[in-house]
Order: C-alpha cells, then sequence, then structure tokens
C-alpha cells in the first residue's frame, strides 16, 4: 500500500518515537494497565502508522465497497441512498391485540414488521391449553395456535408489499404463514420477509425442549431453504445467528468462528439435498451482536465480510457475486446492560449501535435500557429507536461509506481479527465441523470458559462495568412491572377452544397423519404441513407430528450440564 | 454443614424461558464457595423440581424466573413441597421479580429473592447463612 523508501522512513522515525519520546512519557507518568487488550483479548499498540498495513495489498483486502471481499461495505452505495434499516419487535397478548400494534408501527412508517412470538409457541411448539403454558401465554410475545390466529394478526396488513421478520426456528410457524398466504390468496412469489431459523445456536442457548438431534434439525431446516429456494423469491428463509452465541459467553473471534461453524454446516446440509450454492447463498443473512468495545466490533464486521466471501469463493466455488456478499443484521448485547443506574444503558446502546454503524451493517435492532429489570417499558422502546434515529440524522457518521477504512488501527485489527477467526474456523473443521462440536460438548464450553474468565476479571475489578463494579451508588432500584394482562391467557384459550370444536376433526387427524409420515420418511415437510394447518390442525399437534418421529437431544443435553455444573 | 458434610443446593430454572446464564453464573460462584451444587437445567416442572431435590437431598433450593411466571411456579413448588412433607427445604428465588411480588413470594415461605444487582457472593453468603 505504501512506497519502500516510505516505509522504511516511517519505521525508523516510530522505533525513535517508541524509544524516545513514548519511553519517556511512560517512565514519567506510567500506563494505566500492563497489557492494553480488546476484549477478545487482541493486544493493543500505543500507536498505529503505515507500517502497520506494511503487507496489506489494497486492492485483495480492503478494495471497495460492493467489491470482493467487501470490507468497506456490502453494496456500493452504503448508506448514502438508505440508512440501514432500524427494526423494533412487537407481540403480545393474542393475534388482535398484536395486529393492532402492527397497524400502528405502519403508521409509524416502519418499513418493515418484526413479529416476536410468545415462549410456549416459539421455543416449546405448545399451545396455550396446555397445562406447560400456563402463565406464559402471550407474555413474552404473541401466541400462535392455528392459521386462524395467523389469519387475525396479519388482518389488514399488505403482507404482499412490506417486508415480515419471525423471530422463530423451525417449519411449523413458516407452513402456517405460507397456508394463510394462500388462504388470502397472496401469491407465494410476492411474499417478502425472513424468519430466525438458526437451529444450531440452539444447542448453545439451549431455549427449546423440543430440540432434535443436530441431523433432524438440519433437515427440517433444509426443507425450509428447499422449499423457500425453490417457491418463495423474496423470502429469506434464515439467518445466520451468533447471537446466541455471543450473548452466552463467546468473545467477537469465538462469534465470528461459530457464526461461520454454522453457515458451514447448513451449506453442506443444503448441498447435500442437492441445492446450488448460488442458489441459496445471496438469501443468507447474518445475525450478530454488537458490544461496547467499540474498535473490536467495527473490526469485527469489516473481518466478517471478507471471511465470508473468501469462504463462498474459495471453499464453496460461488459464481454469483451476491452468494459472497455477508449481509448483517445486528443487535445491541442484553447481556451488557446493568440493573445499576439502568440510563446508563442508553449509553451503551448508543456506543454498540454506533460500532454497527460504523462497522456497516445493513439492519439493526437496539435493546431498550430497562432490559435487566424488566419488559421494556414503551418509553425505554421509543428511546432505543431514537439512539439509532439520532446516529442516522444527527452525527453524520453515515454520510461517507466506511469512514473508518484505511485507519492504521481498524485495518490492523480487522487482519488480527480475521486471522483468530480463521484460526478457529480450522479448529471446527478439525473436530469435524460444528455439528460434531457441539454434540461433543465443545462449543459450550468454550462459551461458558469465555463468560466465567469474564466474570472473574469483572469481579476482581480488571474490567470496569460502570454503576456495577466502580462508580456504584446508593440507589434503590427501579424495577417495571410486567404490563401483561393475564386475561389474554384465557382469551387465547378460548379462541383455542371454538377452534378445536369447530373443525373438522376427521380431516385434521388425516393431515396430522400425513406429516407424521412426512416426518418420518425423506420428504419435504413443508406442504403436508401447509395442509394441516389448513385444515386447521393446532401448532402444538403439528410440533408432535414432527418432533415425535425425531430423535431428542434434550435427555442427553440435560445430562451434559448436570456434568458441567455438578 | 453442621454435620461436617457440605452445603448442598439444587438449582433449576422452571416455566418455559431459556436465558440460563446468570443461574450458570450462580451456580460456579456457589460451588467455588464450597457448596455441591445440582443444576436441573431448563424447563423443569415444578414435580421435577421437588422430586429430584429429595432424590439428591439438597438443604436448599434456588431457582430463577425472568420471563415473569413467579408467582404461579412458586405457588406450585411450595405447594408440592408441603404435599411431599418436604417444608424442610430452604427455597429461595433469583431473577426479574417486581418490587410488588417480594413481599408474595416471602408470604409464599420463600426464605431469599435475589434480584439483578444482587452479586454472586452476596447470594453464596446469604445461602450459607441459611444453613450454618
Amino acid at each position: 500500500m505504501f512506497e519502500k523508501g516510505f516505509l522504511t522512513q516511517v519505521k525508523k522515525r516510530k522505533t525513535d518515537w517508541l524509544e524516545k519520546k513514548y519511553s519517556q512519557a511512560v517512565e514519567r507518568f506510567t500506563e494505566r494497565k500492563k497489557r492494553f487488550e480488546t476484549n477478545a483479548g487482541i493486544e493493543i499498540d500505543p500507536l498505529y502508522t503505515p507500517d502497520n498495513l506494511e503487507k496489506e495489498n489494497y486492492f485483495e483486502k480492503i478494495s471497495f465497497p460492493g467489491e470482493f471481499p467487501y470490507t468497506r461495505g456490502s453494496y456500493p452505495i452504503g448508506y448514502r441512498s438508505r440508512y440501514w434499516q432500524p427494526r423494533g419487535y412487537c407481540g403480545f397478548g393474542t393475534s388482535e391485540e398484536t395486529n393492532e400494534r402492527l397497524k400502528f408501527a405502519l403508521q409509524q412508517g416502519e418499513p418493515g414488521l418484526n413479529v416476536i412470538v410468545d415462549l410456549p409457541t416459539s421455543y416449546h411448539g405448545i399451545d396455550a391449553d396446555d397445562p406447560r403454558a400456563e402463565g406464559e401465554v402471550g407474555k413474552t410475545g404473541v401466541s400462535i395456535n392455528s392459521i386462524e390466529d395467523m389469519r387475525d394478526l396479519f388482518e389488514g396488513i399488505p403482507i404482499d408489499r412490506i417486508s415480515i421478520t419471525f423471530n422463530t426456528t423451525g417449519l411449523v410457524i413458516m407452513a402456517m404463514y405460507f397456508a394463510m398466504a394462500r388462504e388470502r390468496g397472496v401469491p407465494f412469489k410476492n411474499l417478502w420477509g425472513t424468519a430466525l431459523n438458526n437451529p444450531l445456536a440452539s444447542y448453545v442457548s439451549c431455549n427449546s425442549a423440543c430440540l432434535p438431534i443436530p441431523e433432524d434439525a438440519l433437515r427440517e431446516l433444509t426443507d425450509i431453504v428447499e422449499f423457500a429456494v425453490r417457491n418463495l423469491p423474496k423470502w429469506n428463509p434464515m439467518n445466520i445467528g451468533s447471537y446466541e452465541y455471543r450473548e452466552n459467553g463467546a468473545n467477537a473471534i469465538q462469534e465470528l468462528a461459530f457464526m461461520f461453524g454454522n453457515a458451514m454446516a447448513y451449506t453442506d446440509s443444503f448441498i447435500h439435498r442437492g441445492l446450488d450454492f448460488d442458489e441459496f447463498a445471496p438469501k443468507y443473512v447474518f445475525y450478530t451482536s454488537v458490544q461496547t468495545n467499540l474498535f473490536e466490533e467495527i473490526a469485527k464486521f469489516r473481518a466478517a465480510r471478507r471471511i465470508w466471501a473468501m469462504i463462498a469463493r474459495d471453499r464453496y466455488k460461488a459464481k454469483n457475486p451476491a452468494s459472497m456478499i455477508f449481509r448483517i443484521h445486528a443487535q445491541t448485547s442484553g447481556f451488557s446492560m446493568t440493573a445499576e443506574q439502568p440510563l446508563n444503558n442508553i449509553v451503551r446502546e448508543t456506543i454498540q449501535s454506533l460500532a454497527a454503524a460504523l462497522g456497516g451493517t445493513n439492519s439493526l435492532y437496539t435493546n431498550s435500557y430497562d432490559e435487566a429489570l424488566c419488559l421494556p417499558t414503551e418509553e425505554a422502546l421509543r428511546t432505543a429507536m431514537r439512539v439509532q434515529q439520532i446516529i442516522m440524522e444527527e452525527s453524520g457518521v453515515a454520510d461517507t461509506i466506511d469512514p473508518l477504512g484505511g485507519s492504521y488501527y481498524v485495518e490492523t485489527l480487522t487482519n488480527k481479527m480475521e486471522e483468530r477467526v480463521c484460526r478457529l474456523i480450522k479448529e471446527i473443521d478439525d473436530r469435524g465441523g460444528m455439528v460434531k462440536a457441539i454434540e461433543s460438548g465443545w462449543v459450550q464450553s468454550e462459551c461458558e470458559r469465555s463468560i466465567a474468565t469474564y466474570m472473574d476479571r469483572v469481579e476482581k475489578g480488571e474490567i470496569v462495568v460502570v454503576g456495577y463494579n466502580k462508580y456504584q451508588i446508593d440507589e434503590p432500584v427501579q424495577y417495571g412491572v410486567f404490563s401483561v394482562d393475564p386475561k389474554y391467557e384465557l382469551k387465547q384459550r378460548n379462541r383455542l377452544k371454538k377452534l378445536r370444536a369447530e373443525r373438522n376433526k376427521e380431516e385434521v387427524s388425516k393431515a396430522l397423519d400425513m406429516l407424521r409420515e412426512a416426518a418420518k420418511g425423506n420428504e419435504n415437510m413443508m406442504i403436508p404441513c401447509m395442509e394441516a394447518a389448513r385444515a386447521r390442525a393446532t401448532f402444538g399437534e403439528m410440533t408432535e407430528a414432527i418432533y415425535g418421529q425425531m430423535r431428542s437431544f434434550r435427555s442427553q443435553f440435560k445430562d451434559l450440564k448436570m456434568k458441567m455444573y455438578a | 454443614m453442621s454435620n461436617g458434610r457440605k452445603l448442598r443446593v439444587l438449582l433449576a430454572k422452571p416455566g418455559l424461558d431459556g436465558h440460563d446464564l446468570g443461574i450458570k453464573l450462580v451456580a460456579r460462584a456457589l460451588r467455588n464457595a464450597g457448596m455441591e451444587v445440582v443444576y436441573t437445567g431448563l424447563n423443569i416442572t415444578p414435580e421435577e423440581t421437588v422430586t429430584v431435590s429429595i432424590q439428591e437431598s439438597v438443604d436448599v433450593i434456588g431457582v430463577s424466573y425472568l420471563s415473569g411466571s413467579h408467582l404461579l411456579l412458586t405457588e406450585k413448588i411450595m405447594g408440592i413441597l408441603k404435599e411431599k412433607d418436604a417444608g424442610h427445604f430452604k427455597l429461595v428465588v433469583g431473577g426479574i421479580i417486581p418490587e410488588e411480588d417480594i413481599q408474595k413470594l416471602k408470604q409464599m415461605g420463600v426464605a431469599e429473592v435475589f434480584r439483578p444487582g444482587t452479586s454472586v457472593k452476596e447470594i453464596a453468603d446469604s445461602i450459607g447463612r441459611m444453613v450454618c
């Protein structure tokens, strides 16, 4: 990147500066720490200069926005046409209540709608009238038990013209949505949106009771992706997420490596099914966490784009440039929020959102400052959205593309991040891939090791968390309340009771039998599941029909945890 | 502890919520404080919580709630403890618990409620003091 003579001169003067000026200053004032490092442990020098990029080939490693290897951005235009997409989620009570909220969000000019589903539905596949669901129905999201709930959820909303996002993993909810669209007469080719569908991360965050073994989970995901690739050109069937890993303790390096581990396991499964990489990879969206260590996070986004471009080109021989583009959805870190002095969390959110913007994210969700205390209040949700809008409209950081590109420090950190992530990806390969790495418990224990080290350092005060282990005050902690009225649970149970009474029982049981057969064999489960949804089978019934035929990971996983913690 | 054996604690996460980083860190802290910890994993039912506590003959049961189902599930656990004549267990609750529910939980017989901001050391000390 630089001429030899210039570099020789820089190196010489840098050595002089370090040995004379800087050492003298250190002698006089001493450094704050013995070692400066990023959260993931990458050592930080006092100063970065052109010689740090001595070996850098600008065209190969940095290049231009929208050009291989995409270090400077996924698309040529950056934020000069549109900002990143701000995202907010909504969902509570029954589909009727959430429908009102969705319509309100549309009126406010939100570009897409994001539906969050309650715990019984999304993680456990049980209906509102299941005894295990008591007290949880419609609480942390909307309760969806049947195609009729799905119909009422989107009543009056133009699902053929706006993007819809579900925070769910699994085929049943997709089948219900697609079947609802068909009943409404909306052609599949017009359906636009995405769903989380990131099953491998669930083995670490372990938030699903009906988790099959990874092999079966991959088959279910492949059914979804195959159906979407063949029928829904505007639907992104999955988000390859690392948020769960990061929030369960992984550092930024592990986060990326595990995310690419997932991506490769999914990709291999789709290729094995006979799908073409260049057909499905352009639909990939990656979903990352963003924490407060500003430059490390910026470097993480930049490195991630470069690493994925290399994986797509070299490992999967991509020919379509769209297959090599790393599209990012980022979410600020719930883990970093403190219960102490909760307003401080707005500052954390701001730094994290700024990191995502400077890193070139394509969409962003900002958490609420009261997350450590309660389900978000209206005020906290609004403030989270304002954090993004202030960065967009007032800070000016979106006015040029990749403003930190060429920074000696950021480019060096991007290279170091890439190097460490690739080393860890190699280790995942050596362990036989991500599925084996999860089955053996290695990924889980890596996350746990990181979080244990982190917490030890926080407890010793080596890592400062403002308001928690430094600058504490005596304060009455302001806990919010859970504002979801229990009457919605009752309402949902009544809706379900009515559905069960009015549907054609014979038709339902026939459709469920077909779904069970499909799950047992190799047939794609999407069509029979859509048929069961049409016949008014419930979410719980369809989940049971599918997972009842699969091998459960759960008991095995429980033992693993017992072993680690007992 | 009084009879010379290690204090035994069962940690459980009843209900459907899957956020268990907090309880895992507590598990680690209690173990570092010299206690024996049995962690049941997620989504355990109130019945299972009590059954495992009896089988493992623990001294203290710790449960964590983050999704707002603390009153309902704690009441169930307490009911089953009484049914099984196992009222001698100390039950402690951790997680996101609104102010007005603390008294309600204590009236049910909960020995202590630990909310966000409580350090793991405070939790370990408090549990240690409970069974001396």
